[in-house]
């Protein structure tokens, strides 16, 4: 090969080095933001720039990317997958070792290694904040290892811009691990007062100072941060268009007036009842409203509104009217038909006045009652000829009606939505917040061991009133969320036993106790200690002998007592609160606590 | 510190623990009847390997006399004509050879590490001292093998390959001299790389986690008496360097903040109400603990050999029952302390603890969980057999001093006549005493293992700590320096340093290679791993193959992995020479484990040497 020849094919090599340059430019080049006075020189960068910004990958601009995170991925030379599978392997080990420190070093440099795979954000933030968290005893290094979790997940967002399940989920921790953990009232406190974990926030767009954000003391409530961070991952899917991510609509719009809802009971249980809880209930009894209305898709294809069921299901009663208009009360006849052809213990207990049936009583009429409907079949089948179009036409919005009605059943069911409708609706009352305020009081009354005849009556005028909003709003009675109430009643069982007094046989909230196996096991001591007392009233479902624990020590209330009423004993040495009839002065001073807390 | 292979003795690690030694298991036998072991089997084979194959070449007479030549002369020529002289000549050729080969690159990618390492280390952890500590022994670590590596395989297969060997071994000049000098030379580099090393990262650490503090003005908040003086403060500090601390200073001026991210500060308050903060202190120690030895007793007060399991898989720690001492649980955990003399400790004993707590429900979760401390006299005729118990509150993931005075409270109903008893006259029995730990929460754990409990008179210095660490270091360059050498006496330089490098992953992972051949770790041999990688299938199923191939590719994997594992008893097993651990942790680096290091490290030069030699002095023949 001649000199001339090697230098031609050199140029060559050049040349075409140069022009393969010209498309990796175009598809490479980074976006450019320019002066705020001259947008002109901004550029939005090459393909894979345009591609990253709209899937809104952090890396899209210079200056946003990681050199860390880059060079790492540039280091393990197209290894990254090996790399990130030893460094998960580590974090496993140095979890099984307690070796804390280092599992949160190797899971950073997982995240530099895989920023835009978001299980990796999900698994190993829930790892920091749900599994380390619980290993250390002390409740300060818990919530600092939570607080880890939740900083990874806010990383996680300047990696994944507007990404509405990150975004979401750090609205979860802030709520569920800092408002629902068996440490929440430390928790709850120290968030509050934690500033530099705050600041976190405000860099990243929370603005925890907002009045929206602060609980009755005018300080950060985690509740209502965490409803910032859902409005925030709301945001992004309706005025981002991003898509939520491996949950359902109806579940992620449901954790906004979810985190109201639990901010108002929260307070509640910090011994806040009248203005500022009234508020907050109002406020969530708004935005329950407004989550019923919003449309949610669904599987079927159609959107829907959870609040529309009552609205259809009057439609669907005006569209049978309209039924046996055009077809001479068809409808109407074909019900009696069937309801005729029910056998008769279902007849009978349709018969019953709604509010004297049982429970098993209302279940049979629920299903004889739906059985009495004729079918879309049957009435085309016995309409008059010449009016069959018309009744085709209104049966089959029955059924679009009724179809409707099954998907937002489906949704309310998974939120339990009529009890938190009614739920809201019956907190806003006054009633419930005097007896919530009651229980309150008397409950601490309890704990500290003072006052125990105005316990024991705040207890009893609570348990009346309770008894009237549970015949109001009955929904409120079968929830879980009634069993805190059982709890209460376990300590007024405890208290009449320091009283020497009995439990009472026709305790007002004996239905509350038979719903809950909680209540029913308290309804079953009762009856042991106090030998043939009230038992549970729902059949099959009292606990056998070997569910209760004789050998576990008892609380003094649940010693025997004799069935007889007594007066509390005044010389027997007892503390002097329990004497009767303390002066209006000393009571207006127990109800100090709430409003002070005010 | 988890020390999960118990704590280091010289002693029992030279000569094997009698109790536990087996003649059908060499991994008990202890390192010098190994050694022995090892050396007189090649002393065997080795010859007889040389003479099998010098046979093919020159027939079976020849052979015997070139080998034994070449053994004799050994002894009776290069032995003691050997020339310190020369070997330093040929030492500052390899000097010169290795700074030609631009050995400096390694230098400077360290530095270019450590310019760049801020993008990298995570910084924020609890733990910063430990993450620039491991960063750059690590770094030093790996770099500096690596550069051996290099250096010592490529330098004497380049001399033959370019026939420049020839005006070396021309001279007057024995093999055992080259190989000699050349590990001499080699390793004169690494040392100054080491140095140099070392020295920037010393540097580096304390800049790195160098950090002050402000008063926050409006968090202090001062208690003063009715006259007006000043009694105490509390406030926090400035969030600077990921964190901020809360503080309280007494009514002298001085206090101290809290412990964030391993360290506090010293706080004064000058005459004028302002405050000082000093530089952060607590980051860089070694503390040196002075270990006893654990017994743990069960519930009815059985020596058990474990505490109970409360579910985790790591099983380094026993869990002991918590209860009314005596009445509800008799379980405990015994530390027996050697040596304790009143000279050595005149006010007490100052304990430190890392116990666990494990609660089997909640129970007051504003304080931790209660526990007792007793001192006890292991002599059970003595008078006073125990001191009344200490109370102590739990505190986890942290060393919590609890310095146990001099003087103790009596038992009650023990054999002390006063109320009082002294620790050195009534407890302690020829230089031995026991501290017992106790759980007094019922139905909560303490979690417990020999390292969890230590006594700790006082600190080794830091820097001496940092040096035995490059020590560690420094003998692995020496050991992979040697290695390269000797493998690069028969082989080609890319095959020496492959060699080299195997020799290095086999060093590093012998445990791995022995739990595969034992069958601890599942996944079979590297037929069968390969086989189950094309197949895609997971390490814990059967093979799916049929019982034939299965028995051949095993056999055939059982053959290369009994020779591995010998491969693991003959090669240095350089785990032992990891100390990053020890100093990153703040752990001072025993004695015992740098005996065993360069007790190792000698061992295994000498051998390496003197193969290199017969290795070098068999291919001169065969020139």
């Amino acid at each position: 090969m001649s000199r001339n020849q090697s230098f031609v094919r050199k140029v060559i090599y050049i040349a075409a080095i140069a022009l393969l340059l010209l498309p990796l430019s175009a598809l490479s080049q980074p976006a450019t933001v320019g002066p705020k006075d001259r947008p002109e020189l901004s550029s939005r960068g090459g393909k894979l720039s345009q591609l990253r910004e709209r899937y809104n990958l952090a890396q899209a601009k210079l200056g946003e990317i990681d050199p860390a995170s880059e060079t790492m991925k540039l280091a393990s030379l197209g290894l990254r997958g090996v790399a990130a599978n030893i460094l998960w392997g580590q974090a496993h080990h140095y979890k099984k070792v307690e070796d804390w420190d280092k599992v949160e070093l190797v899971v950073n440099q997982i995240i530099r290694l895989q920023p835009n795979y978001l299980k990796v954000w999900d698994f190993q933030s829930h790892n920091l904040s749900y599994n380390i968290s619980t290993e250390f005893d002390d409740y300060r290094m818990r919530y600092v290892w939570v607080k880890k979790g939740i900083a990874f997940l806010i990383d996680g967002t300047t990696y994944n811009r507007n990404e509405p399940g990150l975004i979401s989920e750090i609205g979860w921790f802030v709520g569920q691990k800092i408002g629902r953990s068996d440490e929440r009232i430390q928790f709850r406190r120290m968030f509050k007062e934690d500033q530099d974990f705050h600041q976190v926030f405000r860099e990243h767009g929370v603005e925890v100072d907002q009045i929206a954000a602060h609980g009755p003391d005018s300080k950060p409530d985690n509740w209502l941060v965490s409803r910032l961070w859902y409005n925030k991952a709301s945001d992004a899917v309706t005025s981002l268009g991003k898509p939520i991510r491996g949950m359902a609509p109806v579940l992620f719009y449901g954790r906004v007036p979810m985190s109201q809802i639990n901010a108002a009971d929260a307070m509640q249980r910090d011994g806040f009842f009248f203005e500022v809880a009234q508020q907050a209930w109002e406020k969530a009894a708004v935005e329950w409203r407004t989550y019923g209305d919003r449309e949610l898709p669904t599987a079927a294809g159609f959107s829907v509104r959870m609040n529309d069921r009552e609205q259809l299901v009057e439609h669907i009663k005006e569209l049978r009217a309209q039924i046996d208009e055009a077809a001479s009360g068809l409808h109407s006849k074909l019900r009696a038909e069937k309801r005729d052809a029910l056998p008769a213990d279902q007849r009978a207990v349709l018969d019953k006045p709604a509010e004297q049936r049982t429970a098993d009583e209302k279940f049979m009429a629920e299903y004889a009652e739906a059985s009495t409907f004729p079918t879309t079949d049957e009435m085309l089948a016995k309409a008059p000829r010449e009016a069959r179009p018309q009744v085709r036409r209104i049966v089959d919005q029955i059924i679009n009606d009724e179809r409707h009605i099954q998907e937002i059943d489906r949704n309310r069911t998974v939120v339990a939505f009529d009890y938190w409708r009614t739920r809201v609706q019956a907190e806003r009352t006054n009633e419930a917040r005097q007896a919530r305020n009651d229980v309150y009081n008397a409950d601490k009354l309890k704990e500290t061991g003072e006052k125990f005849e105005e316990a024991k009556k705040l207890y009893e005028r609570a348990w009346d009133t309770w008894a009237v909003l549970f015949k109001q709003y009955p929904e409120l009675k079968d929830n879980a969320e009634a069993r805190d109430l059982i709890d209460s009643i376990a300590n007024y069982r405890d208290l009449l036993g320091q009283l020497d007094q009995p439990f009472p046989a026709d305790f007002k909230l004996n239905d509350l106790l038979d719903a809950h196996y909680d209540g029913q096991q308290l309804r079953e001591q009762i009856r042991l200690i106090q030998g043939g007392g009230p038992a549970s009233s729902t059949p099959g479902q009292t606990p056998k002998p070997e569910e209760t624990k004789p050998d576990e020590p008892k609380a003094e209330g649940d010693k025997p007592q004799p069935p007889k009423t007594q007066p509390p004993k005044t010389e027997d040495g007892k503390p002097a609160e329990e004497k009767p009839a303390e002066p209006p002065a000393k009571e207006a001073e127990t109800k100090e606590p709430e409003q002070s807390g005010e | 510190m988890a020390l999960e292979n118990g704590i280091p003795d010289f002693w029992l690690w030279l000569f094997g623990d009698p109790a536990k030694m087996s003649l059908f298991q060499p991994a008990t036998w202890g390192f010098l009847p190994g050694t022995i072991a090892i050396g007189l089997l090649l002393l065997l084979v080795a010859p007889f390997c040389s003479f099998v194959v010098a046979s093919f070449q020159y027939g079976p007479s020849e052979a015997f006399y070139y080998v034994a030549r070449a053994m004799f002369s050994a002894v009776t020529d290069d032995l003691p004509r050997f020339s310190p002289r020369r070997t330093f000549a040929v030492a500052r050729l390899a000097i010169q050879e290795a700074i030609r080969n631009r050995v400096l690159v390694g230098f400077g990618v360290f530095v270019i590490l450590l310019l760049f390492a801020g993008l990298f280390l995570d910084v924020s952890n609890s733990n910063p001292a430990r993450v620039y500590l491991s960063f750059v022994l690590h770094s030093t670590n790996y770099l500096v093998l690596l550069m051996a590596l290099f250096l010592s395989t490529f330098s004497i297969p380049n001399d033959i390959k370019n026939r420049t060997i020839y005006t070396v071994v021309t001279k007057p000049i024995r093999a055992s001299e080259i190989v000699l000098g050349r590990i001499l030379g080699f390793a004169t580099v690494g040392t100054v790389m080491i140095v140099a090393m070392g020295l920037l990262s010393y540097v580096f650490v304390w800049r790195g986690l160098s950090h002050s503090h402000q008063i926050e003005v409006a968090s202090v908040s001062e208690e003063t008496a009715a006259d007006g003086s000043f009694v105490r403060a509390i406030g926090t500090t400035t969030f600077d360097a990921h964190h901020r601390h809360t503080f309280e200073v007494g009514a002298d001026g001085k206090g101290r903040t809290n412990v964030v991210a391993n360290h506090w500060h010293e706080i004064e308050r000058r005459p004028d109400g302002s405050y000082t903060v000093s530089d952060p202190k607590g980051q860089l120690v070694a503390k040196a603990p002075v270990y006893g030895k654990l017994q743990i007793y069960d519930r009815d007060g059985r020596p058990a050999e474990k505490g109970v399991n409360v579910g985790n898989e790591w099983e380094y720690r026993g869990f002991i029952e918590g209860g009314t001492p005596g009445v509800q649980t008799r379980a405990t955990a015994v530390w027996t302390f050697s040596g304790i003399t009143e000279e050595k400790y005149p006010d007490g004993l100052p304990l430190e603890m890392t116990l666990r707590v494990f609660r089997s429900y909640k129970g007051d979760i504003e304080r931790g969980v209660l526990g007792e401390i007793v001192i006890r006299n292991p002599n059970p005729d003595a008078k006073v057999k125990r001191s009344g118990p200490i109370l102590f509150e739990s505190k986890e993931y942290v060393a919590y001093n609890r310095f146990i005075d001099r003087e103790l409270n009596a038992e009650a109903g023990g054999g002390a006549e006063s109320g009082k008893i002294d620790l050195f006259q009534d407890l302690v029995d020829n230089g031995r005493v026991e501290v017992e730990i106790r759980c007094v929460d019922a139905a909560q754990y303490f979690g417990v293992a020999t390292p969890d409990l230590y006594l700790r008179p006082a600190d080794a210095t830091f820097e001496w700590n940092f040096f035995k660490a490059y020590l560690s270091i420094w003998l692995q360059m020496l050991l992979v320096t040697a290695f390269g050498v000797t493998f690069s006496t028969f082989l080609t330089g890319a095959v020496a340093m492959m060699a080299t490098l195997a020799a290095v992953v086999l060093g590093f992972f012998g445990e791995f290679v022995r739990g595969i051949s034992s069958g601890e770790v599942v996944g079979g041999g590297p037929i069968e791993s390969l086989i189950r990688m094309i197949i895609q299938q997971n390490v814990t199923a059967e093979l799916e193959l049929n019982s034939v191939a299965a028995t051949v590719l095993r056999s055939v994997d059982w053959v290369l992995m009994s020779l591995l594992t010998a491969g693991t008893f003959v090669l240095p097993d350089y785990t032992q020479f990891d100390t990053a651990t020890f100093v990153a942790d703040g752990y001072n680096i025993f004695g015992d484990l740098v005996a065993q290091q360069l007790t190792m490290a000698a061992v295994y030069l000498v051998a390496v040497t003197i193969v290199g030699y017969f290795f070098l002095k068999t291919r001169e023949i065969a020139a």
